[in-house]
């Protein structure tokens, strides 16, 4: 029988036929030792792998229990506050236009609404995104962002006012504005847990 | 060492009153040159003109960040003063200087964990 010399070196290798030619102690064990460290690397491997899952679940575990769930209500708190802060802010605005205050009276109001409005975020970043921060920086850095973008919405909304006709309209969009800041801070916030 | 004014007045909206956005920002910078100015040894007086009601870190960041990621947040103050044109105290004192603060702690706060160590050792 022809054996194609591949085919002989596999024999050789896997001891098919019997023992090869050679008789050291180190052809004879090598199979078993070559076996054994793979089995070994992969019972590392394995080890390592379950280490990181556990320690990730427990991080995670840990990000709800001790960051979000005691701290959530903040935001709810945060919202109302702004809600009830911008209501004032609109009766105080629509009642200077109307009595038809000088220019420079009504700018200094909104100025000072929008300083109120400004405390309440200020406050809220310090109570909430700081320790949100102090546990994982890129939400607290897109948090950040957003809160920057709802500044933006509503300082514009309530400098809108001085020159506005329609308040219902700018109380809706208000409520609009502050109800998508919610949904994306709550998506922003449980984005560490996903799977 | 030279100085040059900038009044921010051209970049508030027709009819606003507050400065606002990060593109707007952006789009301040680019028009102000700012990016050659930093290469320079020239100071910078930006001036927030009256009837300012509110001067938005989304503004300050879109504007001044890549200043303050170059220069490091000392050498950033140096250069550049902020000089509010408003005489009413509410307005200076209360809105527009804590404007200026969080616009300050935003940009640190953006910076990246190694520089900001950096920064804040500076300050």
């Amino acid at each position: 029988m022809i054996y194609s010399k591949d085919f002989q070196i596999y024999k050789t290798f896997f001891f098919i036929d019997g023992a090869p030619n050679s008789d050291t102690l180190l052809d004879k064990i090598l199979p078993t030792l070559i076996s054994v460290i793979v089995i070994i690397i992969l019972f590392l491997i394995g080890r390592f792998i379950d280490k990181r899952i556990r320690n990730k679940t427990i991080q995670n575990q840990w990000y709800l229990d001790v960051i979000i769930k005691p701290n959530a209500y903040k935001i709810e708190s945060f919202i109302k506050e702004v809600t009830i802060s911008l209501g004032t802010t609109h009766k105080i605005i629509s009642c200077a236009v109307f009595t038809q205050k000088n220019n420079d009276s009504i700018i200094s109001l909104t100025a000072v609404e929008i300083g109120r409005f400004q405390e309440i975020k200020r406050k809220f970043e310090f109570d909430f995104i700081a320790l949100i921060n102090s546990n994982n920086s890129y939400v607290a850095k897109y948090i950040s962002k957003l809160t920057r973008e709802l500044e933006d919405d509503l300082t514009k909304h309530i400098d809108e006012l001085k020159a506005s006709v329609c308040y219902k309209n700018h109380l809706i969009k208000i409520d609009k504005t502050l109800y998508n800041y919610k949904n994306n801070l709550f998506k922003i916030l449980y984005s560490p847990l996903k799977i | 060492m030279e100085n040059r004014t900038i009044n921010l007045l051209q970049f508030r909206g027709n009819g606003s009153t507050l400065f606002t956005g990060r593109d707007q920002g952006g789009q301040a910078r680019k028009k102000l040159l700012l990016d050659s100015n930093d290469k320079t040894e020239t100071t910078v007086s930006i001036i927030i003109p009256k009837g300012t009601t509110s001067f938005n870190p989304s503004f300050y960041l879109g504007m001044l960040f890549k200043s303050i990621k170059k220069l490091g947040i000392k050498d950033f103050e140096n250069k550049y003063k902020f000089i509010i044109e408003d005489s009413q105290i509410i307005v200076v004192n209360n809105i527009l200087l804590k404007n200026l603060e969080d616009a300050k702690r935003n940009a640190i706060s953006s910076l990246d964990k190694d520089d900001l160590f950096k920064r804040l050792s500076n300050l």
